[in-house]
């Protein structure tokens, strides 16, 4: 177990320094992936639906404010429907602008979460996000996540429709547009997944933020459970079709991927909480603490002292000697490098000795 | 000479608005002119999205209304319209106020931190004023 804890710190560690560089990799990678799922998902258009063009928006939205690359996502959707039918295209523009003006431009900055939802959708698993936006935003991400669904709705009944009638046919345009509306609105699988997510995602935010202990593995546990009953209840009842096998399997996976979020997040010590209370001029406190678990990084273990020799001896690398001998992999002890600094400043002032003194350490004094 | 303290301080006063921008927007507004302001712009919006819902059932019954032009009951229809529209505003503003409320709620306790380290820095520069009058 501490080999995890370790792990864990190595990894926040490595993330810290370079935050920068991964953020922006995970933006032009999401960027991509997005833009060529688009394409892949309607495909009406050639052009738009090109790898490189898909991979140059991805590239060039990922420098951009997520609401700019959600509003380019939305008009690349837009222009692919319209190479095939203008009213199929005033269709998805007015459902998209319906969708910001009444949900969207509640939850600012949180347009990510939409297109994830999309995307998810177009790949058959939707199963995964509910948990992992429970654990990680809350009810801010639900309109998100909801609107992201019927996004995906809009398009797949768009595309449904188009290849099971003559949409480009200006003729039967309004009749296209009616079945198009009647389809959408009457699509009983749309409304039982965003029904699904909400009520998952709302229930694994509640237990986390609940005050009794393992409250973050029990949201997880318990949102792996009611998703998988709800979704299979769903099939049954309602007749949906959905495969049974990938509800579990991603199910238990979006579980799994959750913990693995909430553990690098937060990782607490149930085994040492602290009950107190105390009292000021104004109320009375009872407060219960729960200990972050912090693991300290390796630190180097001196066994080796050397003085200062340029001309006998040949150092292929300057902070060996600094450091000390190579041979310092025991780790128990932490020294201050100014103080070894100082130290090596004395040794020169000294007399030279050939053999050095084999020594460890305590904490410096300051 | 440079007064690391000081230098602390405004660090952290430079990331705090480098990074919630808009809590510092927000600061101007008493809460009830925020909600006020967010509940305009939820009217706004709100009868922006009905007009298009609007436009969308009026293609889907183009036929009937076309058909039925002459004949129709206006004022039925119209009233039903009004309804379903006040139905909806109602219940989005009450949504929007509750929403810009609590946003409110949270800026506010971020920016009270905010202001605290201003408080520091104004003493921070009261107290070097008056040890330069005193040095004078």
């Amino acid at each position: 177990m501490p080999v995890l804890f370790d792990i864990r710190e190595r990894l926040r560690t490595v993330y810290q320094r370079f935050s920068t560089y991964f953020d922006l990799i995970a933006r032009i990678v999401f960027g991509i992936v997005l833009f060529r799922v688009i394409g892949k998902a309607i495909g009406f258009d050639a052009k738009v639906s090109q790898k490189t063009v898909c991979m140059l928006m991805g590239a060039v939205s990922a420098f951009l404010p997520m609401a700019v690359m959600t509003l380019l996502a939305a008009a690349v959707v837009m222009l692919d429907v319209y190479a095939v039918s203008s009213i199929l295209a005033m269709f998805v523009g007015l459902v998209f602008l319906i969708l910001y003006f009444l949900l969207l431009r509640y939850t600012p900055g949180k347009s990510y979460i939409a297109l994830c939802a999309a995307v998810f959708m177009h790949w058959g698993i939707p199963y995964i996000l509910p948990m992992l936006f429970g654990i990680t935003v809350g009810p801010s991400g639900i309109v998100a996540l909801a609107c992201g669904i019927i996004a995906y709705y809009t398009l797949h009944t768009v595309k449904m429709v188009y290849t099971s009638s003559d949409a480009s046919n200006p003729d039967e345009a309004l009749q296209v547009y009616k079945n198009v509306a009647n389809s959408f609105v009457k699509n009983k699988d749309m409304y039982m997944i965003v029904v699904i997510c909400i009520v998952v995602m709302f229930m694994v935010y509640f237990l986390r933020t609940r005050k009794f202990n393992y409250c973050g593995e029990a949201a997880c546990a318990c949102g792996v459970l009611v998703s998988i009953v709800l979704f299979l209840s769903s099939c049954v009842l309602m007749d949906v079709e959905l495969d049974i096998s990938k509800i579990i399997i991603y199910s238990v996976i979006g579980g799994i991927v959750s913990y693995i979020v909430r553990f690098m997040k937060l990782a607490l010590d149930y085994s040492a909480i602290e009950n107190v209370q105390f009292e000021d001029d104004d109320y009375y406190y009872y407060v219960k603490a729960v200990p972050k678990i912090k693991m300290t990084g390796k630190v180097n273990r001196v066994k080796k002292i050397t003085s200062k020799e340029p001309e006998d001896q040949d150092y292929e690398d300057e902070e060996t000697e600094d450091a000390g001998d190579e041979e310092n992999d025991a780790q128990e002890h932490h020294i201050d490098s100014e103080v070894i600094m100082s130290m090596l400043k004395e040794s020169e002032t000294m007399p030279q000795t050939p053999d050095s003194e084999e020594t460890t350490e305590d904490k410096p004094e300051e | 000479m440079v007064n690391k303290s000081k230098v602390k301080l405004m660090t952290k006063l430079a990331i705090y608005e480098k990074n919630h921008q808009d809590d510092i927007r927000l600061s101007r507004y008493y809460k009830s002119d925020y909600v006020r302001l967010g509940l305009i712009k939820n009217v706004l919006s709100v009868t922006a999205a009905y007009l298009l819902i609007l436009v969308m059932v009026g293609l889907y019954n183009m036929e009937w209304l076309i058909a039925n032009a002459v004949t129709m009951d206006y004022k039925s229809l119209g009233t039903r319209i009004l309804g379903y529209y006040l139905i909806l505003l109602i219940v989005f503003c009450l949504a929007g106020m509750f929403v810009s409320a609590l946003h409110y709620s949270h800026s506010f306790k971020r920016l009270q931190k905010y202001f605290k380290r201003l408080k520091m820095l104004k003493k921070y520069y009261d107290d070097t004023e008056n040890k330069n009058n005193a040095d004078e």
